[in-house]
Formats: structure tokens, sequence, C-alpha cells
């Protein structure tokens, strides 16, 4: 080979081979990052990176007195590792009964091998995790954890609500202000080292949820659900509501249902026992909406308080339909009218006014529209509209039938007209929300139709709500319960709105008592000795 | 030929005996700042990952900065004397580097640490002997070529004996066994020579043979097999053999091109074995991240190409014992840094060939210290042969 390469020649190609070693680094970095990134962080994670979740509680909800009626309390998810364990079956059977499960089936999930990890319980407490540890079973897992305690248990559920196994809202005031309740998780990330040395990177506190207090007093709930029941049980009824409002403030203090449902054991709870019906079950309201609607005509001037009104005799056919009374009550005024409950009377009056005004008037009473912001689920009702409203449907708005309402609608009806005809809505969580007065009478026919009121205990249909050496006013209703097929006959809402002067406060209370079957079937039989029972057990314990 | 009668005793102690004046400019600032930020930045990052390791003791950094600061000496000392005086003292510094080469297998003296006898321990301190084979090999080698550059490239002897010098030196290196220096040793020898206008087919006959003898070495012991095939797939037998590698890797990939913050290192915290020494460039790229080390590489490549113009300025002015040291110096750290980041990146099997100025470790720390002494020197001596051009090959 004769061919010699020059001094020059021969640095260029070292420089040029150990430039090609070099440039190849930052090259071979680059691959690195396109293709072997993603393996190599997932190897990572895998082997050394972890992270732990800091749990969040959920705020308390509490009573207008700081007493607890929801709140987060210790729990463990319990589970068993099954790929690797072959089952004795003594400890199926005390798995079982430790954590009250079938234990056929449990012994069918067990068997399920294609399953690594079976969730035995989501919400076991402390004691039921001791008792299984102490057995020592291979595989048992458990998880930390919150878990929803309702420690008023049925009387309150459909109020307060539910949360799911997620531990959100679900129902009720949990629902409704799940967001503030609701923490946020917080986490801690860390590393482990390869000798097991744990070193925190990261921590994220967790932010907790916040309380929630209630204008609600679950002493006073305890009452009225009580009262309830008892009357549920007498009656043969098929259910029950009551609302109970603070006059002045309007708070509701009390609100409840029966049958009801217990919120700490979830299993066999019947779905529809969810509801909160007092805000939520739409029915005609009849003779309760009389003295609303008397107040409007009144207040629009078409009919004056000294009108005498013929209802002899007893029944009026009005564009072809009857309307009848209990009985031919004769000449009375408008005291006699509500307090009677004279439906005939309401046909003569009403006929003075057209639709438009009438259905304005049920509307300032918060009819057809959602009441205030009141922090449950509750529905709007039903109020026709004017325009194709024929007489004979006018008339029969001003008794009750017609339109479709909610208990708290009513008893925020009766509310207003209680505080000198002004609107404030009701209130369930303090603090919340502050509706502007609203004007819907003026105070004097307020007074006047109060006075009736009176009358109407006192001497009419709601007899039985009187109470000894207290002023009780209201008034009853009794409506045929609108089914699928029309109007029962057979069945009736006994209803009863009134106010009680106790010698604390003024009391305003509402009854609904749904298809009561024994012992009477009116508002005037049924729902009014409800109201003074209920009055007077609270008047026992001030 | 007359001394300079002004020169100061410092100047005397620092550079020994010159003829001429000289300024600033006649010390080659570039490397001697690039070698100063490699050196700070090895003793943050050694600082970074020994700190975890040894549970807050300091004793992994002062060990180190005391390395460096013997590192300073030497260098010192190299650069206090002329090149030529490297060059008449060859044969003593290579004999010197063969004697501890055999130490490593000497009992009591020669250390054995997981299977290889690659150090030896005198006073405390553990000396890897293959290091100084390193350098003496460049300077027997380079001033072989300078002194017989006539019998070398045309008598056929001329060749073969720093050849068999060479050849000597890394059996005994293969012997400890330490592949990685063996080839390095190999490379520069051959440069060398390649660079010093060697026939061409001697260089081709001897290069066939090394790489013939270097995959015979592979092929025939199993754990090096296992290594080839392990730095193909690291991810394949992650639990055994791919463990380095696969958390090399896991380093590169938690870094991405911003890095995790310096100290942040995970990998680092056991699970990246000889992350203080052959692995450090893994810890780097996950603290540091990608950027910075195309930025490593872009400085070390500096580094190298400023010893490679210092070799031409060098042949340029016919010094050419200054000329091959000088490419000699530079063709080792650029094999040193390549393998190393290769190894790390996972582009080259394992190797344990620690990073230039920066892994823990102080003979390569020595070793690349005195090459850089003496690529300074050369540059100095030949700006002052530019001024005076015939004095430098008559010291």
């Amino acid at each position: 080979m004769n061919f010699e390469l020059t001094s020059k020649y021969r640095e260029l190609i070292v420089w040029f081979f150990v430039f090609c070693l070099l440039v190849s680094l930052p090259i071979r970095f680059y691959f690195l990052q396109k293709y072997e990134f993603e393996t190599a962080l997932n190897k990572s994670k895998a082997s050394s990176e972890r992270t732990l979740k800091l749990l969040s509680r959920r705020g308390k909800i509490l009573d207008r007195n700081f007493q607890i009626l929801a709140e987060d309390i210790p729990a463990y998810e319990i589970g068993i590792q099954v790929n690797n364990f072959s089952f004795d079956p003594s400890h199926i059977s005390l798995i079982s009964k430790i954590l009250d499960i079938d234990s056929k089936n449990l012994k069918n999930k067990l068997s399920n091998k294609k399953r690594k990890y079976i969730v035995l319980n989501h919400n076991a407490s402390q004691d039921e995790l001791n008792k299984l540890k102490e057995k020592k079973i291979p595989g048992i897992r458990s998880i930390y954890k919150y878990k929803r305690s309702y420690p008023e248990g049925e009387i309150l559920s459909q109020v307060i609500g539910l949360t799911n196994f997620e531990n959100k809202g679900q129902e009720g005031i949990e629902l409704s202000v799940n967001k503030k309740l609701s923490g946020k998780d917080g986490f801690k990330k860390y590393v482990r080292t390869n000798k097991g040395e744990i070193i925190e990177t990261q921590i994220i506190p967790p932010n907790h949820g916040q309380d929630i207090t209630t204008t609600l007093d679950a002493k006073l709930q305890y009452l009225v659900y009580q009262e309830l029941k008892k009357a549920f049980d007498y009656y043969k009824a098929s259910s029950a509501s009551a609302i109970l409002v603070d006059l002045k403030s309007k708070d509701i203090l009390a609100m409840a249902n029966y049958p009801s449902f217990n919120p700490n054991d979830r299993r066999g709870m019947n779905p529809n026992l969810l509801a909160n019906r007092s805000a939520t079950d739409l029915f005609e309201p009849g003779s309760t909406v009389k003295p609303l609607a008397l107040a409007g005509l009144l207040q629009e001037d078409v009919i004056y308080k000294d009108i005498i009104i013929k209802t002899s005799p007893g029944y009026i056919e009005y564009e072809g339909f009857l309307t009848s009374d209990f009985k031919d009550y004769g000449t009375l005024n408008l005291s006699d009218v509500i307090s009677k409950s004279s439906n005939v009377a309401m046909v003569k009056l009403c006929d003075k006014s057209n639709s438009e005004e009438i259905i304005k008037n049920f509307y300032k009473w918060g009819f057809g529209k959602y009441i205030n912001e009141i922090f449950i689920s509750n529905r709007e009702g039903y109020l026709p509209s004017s325009a194709d409203l024929s007489a004979r449907e006018k008339v029969s708005l001003c008794y009750g039938y017609g339109l479709q309402v909610t208990l708290i609608q009513l008893v925020g009806a009766y509310t207003a007209l209680f505080s000198n005809g002004q609107f404030q809505g009701l209130n369930l969580i303090s603090g919340s929300y502050n509706v502007n007065e609203n004007e819907i009478i003026s105070s004097e026919i307020a007074e006047e139709i109060k006075i009736m009121l009176s009358e109407a205990v006192n001497n009419g249909t709601g007899r039985n709500a009187l109470v000894k050496n207290t002023r009780i006013i209201g008034k009853t209703g009794t409506t045929k319960r609108l089914t699928n097929q029309g109007y029962n006959e057979e069945s009736f809402n006994a209803s009863f709105i009134g106010m009680a002067e106790l010698e604390d406060k003024d009391y305003v209370l509402g009854i609904l008592i749904r298809d009561a079957k024994e012992n009477g079937e009116g508002g005037g039989q049924v729902a009014a000795p409800v109201f003074s029972k209920i009055i007077k057990s609270i008047q026992n314990t001030l | 030929m007359n001394k300079i009668n002004k020169q100061s005793f410092l100047q005397r102690i620092f550079l020994g005996e010159l003829y001429r004046n000289y300024d600033l400019k006649d010390f080659d600032w570039g490397i001697i700042f690039s070698v100063f930020f490699l050196t700070l930045f090895g003793i943050v990052m050694v600082s970074s990952v020994s700190l975890p390791l040894t549970e807050g003791s300091f004793s992994f950094i002062i060990s180190h900065i005391s390395k460096v600061i013997i590192a300073l000496i030497i260098f010192l000392l190299i650069f206090r004397f002329p090149t030529n005086f490297w060059s008449k003292v060859d044969i003593q510094i290579l004999l010197i580097a063969f004697f501890l080469l055999f130490l490593v297998f000497a009992p009591i003296i020669g250390q054995e640490v997981n299977g290889a006898n690659r150090w030896i321990r005198v006073f405390g301190f553990s000396i890897q002997p293959s290091e100084l084979m390193k350098f003496a090999l460049i300077i027997y080698i380079s001033s072989y070529c300078s002194r017989r550059l006539d019998e070398f490239k045309e008598k056929w002897l001329g060749f073969w004996k720093p050849i068999l010098v060479v050849v000597v030196a890394i059996s005994l290196v293969l012997f400890e066994p330490d592949l990685g220096s063996s080839a390095v040793i190999f490379v520069v020898a051959l440069s060398i020579m390649f660079i010093a206008g060697a026939p061409l087919r001697h260089l081709l006959v001897i290069f066939s043979l090394g790489m013939s003898v270097f995959i015979l070495m592979i092929l025939t012991v199993p754990w090096r097999m296992k290594r080839i095939l392990s730095f193909m797939n690291p991810w394949d037998t992650y639990q055994n053999e791919g463990w380095q590698l696969s958390h090399s890797l896991i380093a590169f990939g938690r870094g991405d091109w911003f890095g995790v913050g310096l100290g942040e290192s995970l990998q680092k915290l056991h699970y990246l074995p000889d992350a203080q020494t052959d692995f450090i460039f893994a810890i780097i790229a996950e603290e540091m991240g990608l950027l910075f080390c195309i930025f490593l590489v872009a400085l070390f490549s500096f580094l190298i190409f400023k010893c490679f113009y210092i070799g031409r300025l060098a042949r340029h002015a016919n010094y050419y014992l200054g000329s091959y040291i000088a490419y000699g110096a530079g063709i080792c750290i650029a094999l040193h840094v390549f393998i190393n980041i290769g190894v790390s990146s996972g582009m080259l099997p394992t190797k344990g060939i620690t990073l230039p100025f920066i892994s823990f470790g102080g003979s390569n720390l020595l070793l690349m210290f005195a090459l850089i002494a003496l690529v300074l020197r050369i540059n100095f001596e030949i700006s002052e042969s530019f001024t005076n051009k015939t004095k430098i090959l008559n010291v």
C-alpha cells in the first residue's frame, strides 16, 4: 500500500471521529427521551413512588342548639384478598357472623377466582374490624375512611337526607348544600428508597368541609315526629307530614314525615320513603286556602268586610256543576264563611272577581312557584293560568280545588298571613337567606282574617285544635285525594294550618294527614287534634 | 542560552526556569475555566449524591475535596516542568506504572472489589494503577514517536516496539480485569501512533487483532455476555442484570428536559448502584435535566477540541512531542466522556469508566488533572515558541 496520509489529514480524521462520538450523545438523549422515558417513568412509579390520600371530613349538620344531626365518624372498608387463599369454612362462617353477611352468598363470592379482592363491608365499624382482626383470618384488609352517621336517626332523615357510599350528598340537605359540606381530600406523596425508608416529597393537607347549622330544633322535631307517628297509627293513615315554624324569625323548627326511614341502616331501605313529602308532595289544599282567597278579595276591594251571603239551600249550581256545603248554613257573614267553611259562600264571593286577580292573589301567597331558597328539594306546585280558565274553574279555586300545593307552601302562606300579610319566606339554614318583605295584604285585612280564623277554631270546624289557656287560630282543610282514576270519594287529605301563641313565642304549625281510614276523615276530625297534641307537648317542655 | 534574570521566586516555584517573559495570554483560559467549572460541579454533584447515602455525613465530600486538592498539587507539579522533562523520564514512569499494575495482584496491597483487582492500597489511599498507565503510555508513545519519527515510520521494528509495550500493559489491565480501561489505553495509543504517521497497514493489523481479542473476551466470559444482552433491553432483566441500567434510564426519564431539581434525585436513594462514580451522569440527568446534560457534553467537547487545537498548533510549531501528548490527552478525555455517558444513557454496555472531573474517585481525577496540566504546559510552551521559535527545542 503506497497510499500515505499526511499528518494534516490524519489529524482531521481524528477530529472527525471524536466529533461523531460526542455528537452521538445528545442524539442518544433525544431518542432516549422519545422512546424510553415513558417506560422508565412507569417503572419508577411502580417501584418507588406512592401517593396517599389524606381524607377530608365532611362538615357536620347541626340543629339550632348545635346538636349534631349528621357527622362523619371513622369507619373501615373491609375486604378480603381472594386469589392466594383457600378458605377455611370456619373462617367464612366467622366473617358472615361478624359482618352480618349471608354465609351462602359469601361462599359464592369467595369462590369466584377471577376477582382478586372482594369488599366485604363498605362501612364497617372499628368494633367489627377489631373482632375480625382478633380471629386472624388471612387476607383481610381494611381501609380507613369516614362514614356518615345520623344520631337522630329516622326522625330527621328525610330533611337531612343521605350521602352515597362515596360520602357525597344524595338527598335532602346533604345534597343541596353538598358543596359547602364536602371537603377536599389532600394527599401525601412520598418515595420509598431502595432500603425501604420513606421520604415525603409533598403534602397537600385535606380541606375539611364546612359545618352547616340549620334552624331545626331536634327536641321539637322529636315531639312532632312522635305525634305524627301516633296519629298515623290511630287514624290508620297512609302517611302524615307536619311543619313547625317560628312565626317571628320564619325559622323552620321541625319538619317531619311519617313513615320515615333509618339513615344509619341502608339495607332494606325503602326508596319510596326517601322523599321529604312535606316539601315535595302535591295536594289540593281545599278549605285551607279560603282565608287566603278571602283576604285577596278584600284587598282587591270587590267585597267589603260586612258583606252578608245567603248560602241556602246549602248548595249552588254554578255553570252546570253543583257545589254544596256540609249542611244548609243559611245567611253568613265573612267570619262564619271561614269558621263554617262554606263552599257555597266562596263560590258566590269569588264570582265577583275575575280569574286573573284570583290567580295573582294565590301567586302572591307563594303558590305555583318555588318557595324561597330553603336548601331542600321542593316543588313549585300547580296554579292554572288565567287565560284558559273557565268561570267554573275560577270559583272552585276559591275553595281549594284546581290548584296543587305543597305543605311547605301552605305553611309559608299562613306564616305570611300571621305576619300582618308580609311574605318573608321560610328559613332552614341559619343565616342563609333573607327574603325582602313583600306585602300581600294590608295589616288591617290580615288582622280581620286572623279574627275569623280564631272564630273558626273556637266555634267552627277547627274546635279539636284547641288547647286550654292558649290562643289558637287556624283553618282546617279536607279534600278528596286525587288519584290516577280521578277523585277518590273514600280517601281524604286532612289538613290543619294554624298558629299557637305560647309563652316563649308564636308557632305556626301545618299538619297534613293523608288517607285516614279510621276514627275520622276530615281536617277537623283528624288534623286538628294532632295540632292540638303537638302544641300541648311543646307547652309541656317549656 | 540566557535565562531571564528578573524571574521571581514564585515564578520559579510554579513555572520552573523560563527563557522569556510571559503574560496571561500564554495560559489557555478556556481550558482552565471549563476544568474549574466541571470540577466545582463535580463537588456539588458528589455532595448531592453522597449526602443521602451517608445519612448526612460529610465523609464523601471531604474525601472528594481532598482528592481535588491533591489533584491540584499534581497539576501544579506537572505544569512546573517543561514537557521535555516528562519525555526524558518516560521509561521510568512506565516502569513505575508497570510495577504498580503488578502490585494489584499482590496480597495485602492489592484490593479485590467485586471480583476485580483494580486497586492498590497505600497509606490509606486507594489507587488505580491503570489510570497511571494511561498517563505513562501517553507520554511514552508520544515521546517515542517524536524521537524516532523516521524509524517509526519506516522500520518494521520501529512500529512494533511500542506496540509490544502497549500489548503488555493492556494484558495486565485486562487481567485485572478492566475491559473499559484496556479499551481506552488501546485506542489512545493507536490514535497517537496514527497521528504520528504510523503505516496504515500495520495499524490495521493491530487494530483488527485488538478487536478480535475484545470480542473473544466478551464471548467467552458469561457475565460480559449477559451485560451485553441486558444493555440491549434492560427492562427484561430489571431484577437482575438490567437493574443498574434500568434505574439509570429511570433517572434520565424522571429528569426529562429540565430535571427534578438539584438534590431531588430519587434514584440516588440506594436504587442506582455506583451513583457517585460510574453512574453520576444519570443522577445529573435526573436532577438537572437533559438540556443541562447537553450543555455538559458541549463543555466537554469544547475542552477536548481545545486540546486537539493545541496539538495542531504544536505540530505547526514542529513541536511533535507536544502535539502528540495534547492529542493523546484529548482522545483520552473524549473516550472517558463518551464511554461514561454512553453507558449511563444505555447506548453502550455497562463499563466501569468514570466521568472526568466530576465522578467521585481520586485516580481518575489525578489522571485528568495531569493530562490537563500537560496540555496547558504545551500551550504555554508553544506560545513561547511562537515568540522565539528556536528556543523550545533546546530546553
